[in-house]
């Protein structure tokens, strides 16, 4: 029997509640985290902080919804901006998210061990020296492993069984917050505490600014939908819709957490409970708020182990996409041929969340500030780099089929610029900027996390015999029509082609 | 504990409008066959549409017909009068006034019915040895998408400029061809 040669890719499973999912798992347990930081520096202007950051969430939502749409692959906004801007810029792109994915398992690992440990005290307040190491919980560390190592597991068994654990505990943690926010709004908020805060404890400029930074880390998540489109059914139709309605929810739980507080309970007191914020919260409502401490321990558990779910499945995508786009080493795009799951890039880079955790335990509270900094610093480059793609993607490719496009435009002869668009990249640009001037730490570690990429890109693409700052030559046209003709999206398929046939003719008569 | 009316309607504006998106998000539309989109995108891929008049009073309803398949897309309409010059004459040889008259008069008809319907019609006079030469000619020159050729076929069989150009044509279409005849009698 001669050997196979067929090619084994991701397979399509995720369905529309899936994909939305696999969004609202990361940023639901965003806002578990950010909701007291962002408080302790915004105060009694909380909601401000989130509705500033809101805005730029909006427009970058809306630029990934048209590209996750138009470009159904894994990669995300990587892929996007590699397509858009070339291979340097999708490599600075994919540097920038793996960045933040592998800090988002080793955070939110940590996160829920430490959740886990609120029903086993001795196992939280463990602590040994290991020679210059000081209070080091081995306990809180060994479970955080074996959680990292449990979604390694998890992703490389199959995206279907990864993503029944996301629909069925995302659908829990909804109900769960919405709970919370209609019983504290219809029985609990004081208006009169929420204004009296508001206009008394105002920060400054500056602390309002560093909560924004911050407040944009809640609403890191659409990527997720955009690194699951490659393996979702009718991507080009599901993809808007769950794009769409998680800017929407996501929007509408950010805001409506930090006004619900402040009409209950003082900012300073949630500003003190930064691990537990919205467990605090929930002790203070009547009716449910006997059984707060522990549903709510349960709760940012489970919310928190899905985020981390999301990153080991984020950055194994991410790594596929760039192996398969000859940015990385080939050696991590092999799929099983069994699960079909990109197998190596899961092990890799669970392994370096691994090391980011044992870093943190080893170095103290410090590490994890370096880590939530680089977090921060990571989304805002990379929603950079992606908005600025989708204005170059129109440009370079007005001919591809949108299934969504960004409202409101501005036509140029053939080509359509988005106002949302542009609007986008100016308010990222200025994240960026707030970020770096804010965060000490993020300024001088987030750059470095991407020279070292670079570095590594220079050595692999040399070494390979391709262009270090030119791009590979690339059929997207053909690329485009494969992944339509994979996904089953027929009618864009058919309009692609018709399309296709019309620049050809064209430049036929013209020639 | 007391509720204040404006917690209640918060409350309840989170509730209706979490449900909506929900709601909206999850009803999706049904997926096309391949077969049924090709039919669909090859409809709405005629951005030109190339109506032939021949005739005035036959090319009327093609007109008509090109707008209407043309309207969803904004398609720009091509009404290229032909004229069949005799193999006599040279092709730009003068011809009577009365037949220039008769083509600017039928393409000004033609026009009106197009700007009736919002769309962009383009007019020209086409001088051709056999009509369905210069409607190939025509297609090509305006990169035409689709042609809607209305022609009347004879009860007695006998051949005509119509049966003969449509027979042209059917045999070696340039492009997508629709041909329009009303029941014969």
């Amino acid at each position: 029997m001669a050997p196979t040669t067929e090619r084994v890719t991701l397979r399509r499973e995720i369905s529309v509640w899936g994909s939305f999912c696999w969004g609202y798992a990361d940023v639901g347990a965003d806002v578990y985290v950010a909701l007291g930081l962002v408080m302790a520096a915004a105060q009694g202007a909380t909601p401000l902080a989130f509705a500033i950051a809101g805005i730029v969430y909006i427009f970058v939502g809306l630029a990934y919804t048209e590209m996750a749409a138009a470009y159904p692959v894994a990669g995300g906004g990587q892929y996007f901006t590699l397509r858009g801007l070339g291979d340097f810029w999708g490599l600075m792109a994919g540097a920038a998210l793996m960045l933040d994915y592998t800090v988002d398992v080793a955070l939110f690992a940590i996160a829920s061990a430490g959740y886990i440990n609120f029903f086993f005290p001795a196992a939280r307040e463990f602590a040994i020296n290991i020679g210059p190491f000081q209070h080091v919980n081995l306990i809180w560390l060994a479970e955080t492993l074996v959680l990292i190592a449990l979604l390694a597991v998890l992703n490389i068994k199959g995206i279907r069984e990864s993503s029944l654990f996301n629909e069925v505990l995302g659908a829990l943690d909804m109900l769960m917050e919405t709970t919370i926010i209609v019983i504290g709004f219809a029985f609990a908020w004081k208006p009169e505490l929420f204004l009296h805060q508001w206009q008394n404890e105002f920060p400054t400029t500056k602390q309002l600014l560093y909560a924004v930074s911050i407040a944009v880390i809640s609403y890191v998540g659409l990527e997720s939908v955009s690194q699951a489109a490659q393996e979702t059914v009718r991507p080009a139709t599901v993809v808007p819709r769950t794009s769409l309605a998680l800017i929407v929810v996501v929007l509408m739980f950010a805001l409506a957490f930090p006004t619900v507080s402040l009409g209950i309970v003082n900012w300073s007191d949630i500003a003190q409970r930064e691990g537990d914020p919205v467990a605090y919260l929930a002790t203070h409502l009547p009716y449910i708020g006997f059984l707060a401490g522990p549903m709510s321990a349960i709760l940012a558990a489970t919310i928190v182990l899905i985020s981390a779910n999301t990153g080991v499945m984020g950055s194994s995508r991410l790594a596929y996409s760039m192996a398969e786009l000859g940015l990385i080493s080939n050696w991590l795009s092999h799929v099983h041929p069994k699960f079909r799951t990109p197998v190596r890039s899961i092990l890799f880079f669970s392994g370096v969340a691994a090391a980011q955790a044992i870093f943190a335990f080893f170095s103290g509270r410090k590490a994890l500030e370096t880590m939530a900094n680089m977090y921060a610093f990571g989304a805002m480059l990379a929603y950079l780099l992606s908005t600025t793609a989708l204005i170059a993607l129109r440009i370079k490719e007005p001919h591809t089929p949108r299934p969504y496009k960004v409202p409101l435009n501005i036509r140029i002869g053939e080509t359509e610029i988005p106002v949302l668009g542009v609007l986008a990249v100016v308010g990222t640009f200025l994240m960026v900027v707030i970020v770096l001037w804010t965060h000490e730490i993020a300024r001088i570690m987030g750059p470095m996390w991407v020279a070292a990429w670079i570095v590594y890109y220079a050595w692999y693409r040399r070494k390979t015999g391709k262009p270090v700052f030119g791009s590979l030559q690339r059929n997207w046209d053909e690329e485009q029509l494969a992944i339509l003709a994979d996904t089953g999206e027929w009618e864009l398929y058919e309009r692609f082609q018709i399309e296709l046939k019309r620049r050809k003719r064209h430049s036929a008569a013209t020639q | 504990m007391q509720p204040h009316p404006l917690g209640v309607l918060i409350a309840l504006a989170f509730l209706v409008t979490l449900g909506i998106t929900l709601f909206w998000m999850l009803r999706l539309p049904q997926p096309l066959p391949q077969e049924v989109a090709r039919a669909v995108y090859s409809v709405e891929a005629a951005r030109t549409i190339l109506v032939p008049i021949l005739d005035l009073f036959y090319s009327e309803r093609a007109v008509e017909l090109a707008c209407r398949l043309g309207r969803a897309q904004n398609a720009t309409i091509v009404l290229a009068y032909i004229l069949e010059v005799p193999r006599l004459l040279t092709l730009d040889a003068p011809l009577p006034a009365e037949i220039n008259e008769r083509a600017q008069k039928a393409l000004k008809h033609a026009q009106r019915i197009v700007e009736r319907h919002g769309l962009r019609a383009v007019t020209d006079t086409v001088r051709a040895r056999e009509a369905d030469e210069g409607i190939r000619r025509a297609a090509r020159t305006y990169q035409a998408d689709l042609i809607v050729l209305g022609v009347q076929f004879s009860e007695n069989r006998v051949p005509s400029l119509f049966t003969r150009t449509a027979d042209a044509l059917l045999r070696r279409p340039p492009c997508e061809l629709i041909i329009d005849s009303l029941p014969v009698g």
